[in-house]
């Protein structure tokens, strides 16, 4: 459930796409994606055989709202919305993971494997 | 690097135009299947053949048939076609199960078995799975056509069997005996979707449910796929429940050489590879 703020919306299929594609971003983040350099500095994340990215297929169907609180500062009242789903997915991520584990911070991306070793010093 | 390193294209139009091109140009020819696996290793230039000799136009590689206690699947038949095929799912359930965690769709509409397996890539999913279904791979060269076991096809890392002047261009399965069932479980990379480590299980269970034949293989897990004869000792004779069949993975990993990379650590391959084991066997007992 995601429920956002873009001010007046032109086009809400097109706020709802974007809220969309920043959920997926932020989750993505959250989970799986992160850049990795050999001890060397070689980089290993160099392709997206190596460098995962989030599917549409390991992700659930997102229910979304929204608020409309014109902005002042512009005529027509709007505010951005590119990406704005990630501010709420990453953390929400977070905090559940954090909140399974019972542990207070993990750094991203919570990979199985890392999360696996965190269950198993316990 | 994103362009391949210049090489010759050949369209053979027969087995023998193939083994005849792979004779005059050795080493420095490469066998194209589908191409999944060699096309981006030559673009990374990992790879960089001076001829590449292409078996997509040769006609009658591509079959799925029930033959005399056997099923006879072509070396150029794509993991979408092996997905589907009523006859494989009936006899080798793991198999269709396989090649569909293999990629995305348009990887398996052009990648092939013959090509997955003499391309012997420690994390891909058919040497496995060939091997637990103790196949029969067919492999034809100069000389003709020879009978390879799977268990003897892979030597190593990227290493089979294979001459230089040889194609695979087929991969028997004996029909099974009643009551067999079989299972694939994947760890899989999150990224590119090979394995970080699976399991191939096949077991065969008598009258009273008895395990009378197991045939279990990690792959992915280290630098080929491997027959996990301890785990095979420890199920036969037993009935499967959940706690004979823990207690023989537990262990499944040992005296495998575990790879440990950024997908996955080798304590961790090791303690996941019991996990599959311990999943496919059970799945394919539930089958049988």
């Amino acid at each position: 459930m995601a429920v956002d703020d873009c001010g007046r919306q032109i086009n809400p299929l097109l706020v709802q796409g974007q809220v969309h594609g920043g959920i997926a971003q932020g989750i993505g983040q959250a989970m799986v994606e992160g850049v990795e350099y050999s001890e060397d500095g070689q980089l290993l994340t160099a392709t997206l055989m190596d460098y995962a990215m989030p599917l549409a297929s390991e992700l659930p169907v997102f229910e979304l709202d929204h608020t409309i609180t014109l902005t002042p500062v512009n005529p027509l009242g709007v505010k951005g919305v590119g990406e704005a789903g990630t501010i709420g997915s990453t953390p929400a991520v977070a905090a559940a993971v954090a909140d399974a584990l019972n542990v207070a911070h993990v750094d991203m991306p919570f990979k199985a494997e890392k999360l696996w070793k965190i269950i198993h010093q316990q | 690097m994103s362009v391949p390193a210049a090489f010759d294209y050949h369209s053979a139009k027969s087995v023998d135009e193939a083994i005849a091109l792979l004779q005059q140009y050795g080493d420095d020819a490469k066998v194209l299947a589908g191409g999944h696996s060699l096309i981006p290793s030559m673009k990374l230039r990992l790879a960089q053949p001076a001829h590449l000799v292409d078996l997509g136009k040769i006609s009658g590689l591509s079959y799925i048939r029930e033959e005399s206690g056997a099923v006879a699947v072509g070396a150029m038949t794509t993991y979408t076609t092996i997905e589907h095929s009523d006859v494989l799912r009936r006899y080798f359930a793991l198999l269709p199960e396989g090649v569909a965690m293999i990629g995305d769709q348009q990887v398996r509409n052009r990648g092939t078995i013959g090509g997955s397996i003499a391309h012997s890539d420690p994390a891909a999913d058919l040497p496995g799975i060939v091997q637990a279904l103790r196949a029969d791979i067919l492999v034809q060269g100069p000389n003709g056509v020879r009978t390879v076991k799977a268990d003897d096809f892979f030597m190593g890392m990227f290493e089979t069997a294979l001459q230089p002047d040889e194609i695979v261009t087929e991969i028997r399965f004996a029909i099974p005996a009643a009551r067999t069932g079989s299972a694939y479980m994947k760890l899989a990379n999150k990224a590119s979707h090979y394995a970080v480590t699976g399991c191939a299980a096949v077991v065969t269970l008598d009258g009273d449910g008895t395990c009378s034949s197991a045939s279990v293989v990690i792959t992915g897990a280290s630098e080929k796929a491997t027959r996990a004869n301890a785990v095979e000792a420890a199920l036969v004779g037993k009935k499967l429940d959940e706690a004979t069949v823990a207690a023989a993975t537990a262990h499944a990993a040992d005296g495998l050489a575990l790879l440990g990379d950024i997908h996955g650590s080798r304590e961790y391959r090791a303690q996941m590879s019991a996990v599959m084991a311990r999943r496919a066997i059970l799945k394919a007992a539930e089958r049988a």
